[in-house]
């Protein structure tokens, strides 16, 4: 009786000490809406006659991710389509419009994360091809992006003061079609290029 | 007083101005510009920042509608210098 009690009470002392947190189980969940609003997507149109080129920095979103298994990486990056800028007001005024993103009624630009293969592991640094949908105008489009996951486990008090944490920074470089998403699909080709070139670099958090 | 010189003088700096205008902006070879990047490197994240800072550069539309502007002005002073002889 004794000896059962011992070994019960024991039972429970592992359980106890085990970490309460979420890293316990191996992934943890990254909030990319930086506080320091580094985050960022840039795109890039080389038309013929014109470059367009800017940036967006309303990044939001979550990823799973386990160092161990990042094949399992999962999540959903947002971007908010009304924070796409570039350095001409009235060009950026027609880019927002009904005509071209129409943020007014898509106000969100969104990768769903479905799943990560041919995964190369260096050191801390994954490359992998990532799988997902691209929702870019309500339009949504599965494609496959190459991207390359940096792991910084425990550097997250380094950004932010009294915080306990790892950080996770995702750098992906891609090309979309405009015409496949509805967005004036063929026309003004020779200004504004129907290949449109993101290069997405973002780090997420996740505190302890 | 004739109008003619004062078209004619009108016109050239309208020119000269919108040309010393668009060279203040380092002879920016495209669109006029209302903010221009800041690229900042977060040392941790490696990632480079972009922030944005309001200003005004000049762009080749700007050169090309003041210097429209300048031949038209002293296209006009020699029509009125014309009329007056």
């Amino acid at each position: 009786m004794i000896k059962t009690a011992t070994i019960l009470l024991s039972a429970l002392a592992l359980v106890a000490s085990l970490p309460a947190d979420h890293h316990a189980s191996g992934a943890a969940s990254f909030d990319f809406k930086d506080p320091k609003g580094v985050n960022n997507v840039t795109f890039t149109l080389d038309a013929p006659l014109e470059s367009i080129s800017g940036s967006a920095s309303g990044i939001s979103g979550t990823v799973s991710f386990d160092p161990m298994h990042p094949e399992a990486t999962k999540g959903t990056i947002v971007v908010d389509a009304a924070s796409l800028t570039v350095t001409n007001n009235k060009m950026q005024e027609h880019m927002h419009g009904d005509g071209w993103l129409d943020t007014a009624n898509h106000g969100a630009i969104t990768f769903e994360l479905k799943e990560i293969s041919q995964v190369e592991k260096s050191g801390m640094t994954y490359e992998a091809h990532a799988m997902g949908t691209f929702t870019l105008k309500g339009v949504s489009k599965d494609i496959t992006v190459p991207i390359k996951l940096t792991y910084l486990p425990g550097r997250l008090s380094e950004r932010l003061r009294d915080v306990e944490g790892d950080l996770l920074v995702i750098r992906a470089t891609f090309s979309i079609d405009r015409s496949e998403f509805g967005i004036k699909p063929g026309q003004n080709t020779d200004k504004v290029s129907e290949n449109i070139e993101l290069k997405l670099s973002i780090a997420g958090a996740s505190p302890r | 007083m004739s109008l003619s010189p004062i078209f004619r003088i009108a016109g050239v700096l309208t020119a000269m101005a919108t040309f010393a205008l668009w060279a203040a902006g380092d002879f920016n070879m495209g669109w006029t510009k209302d903010r221009i990047e800041v690229r900042t490197v977060d040392p941790i994240l490696g990632i480079e920042g972009i922030s944005y800072e309001e200003t005004y550069i000049a762009g080749l539309e700007v050169l090309a509608a003041g210097c429209l502007l300048g031949v038209v002005l002293f296209t006009l002073g020699i029509f009125f210098r014309r009329k007056g002889s």
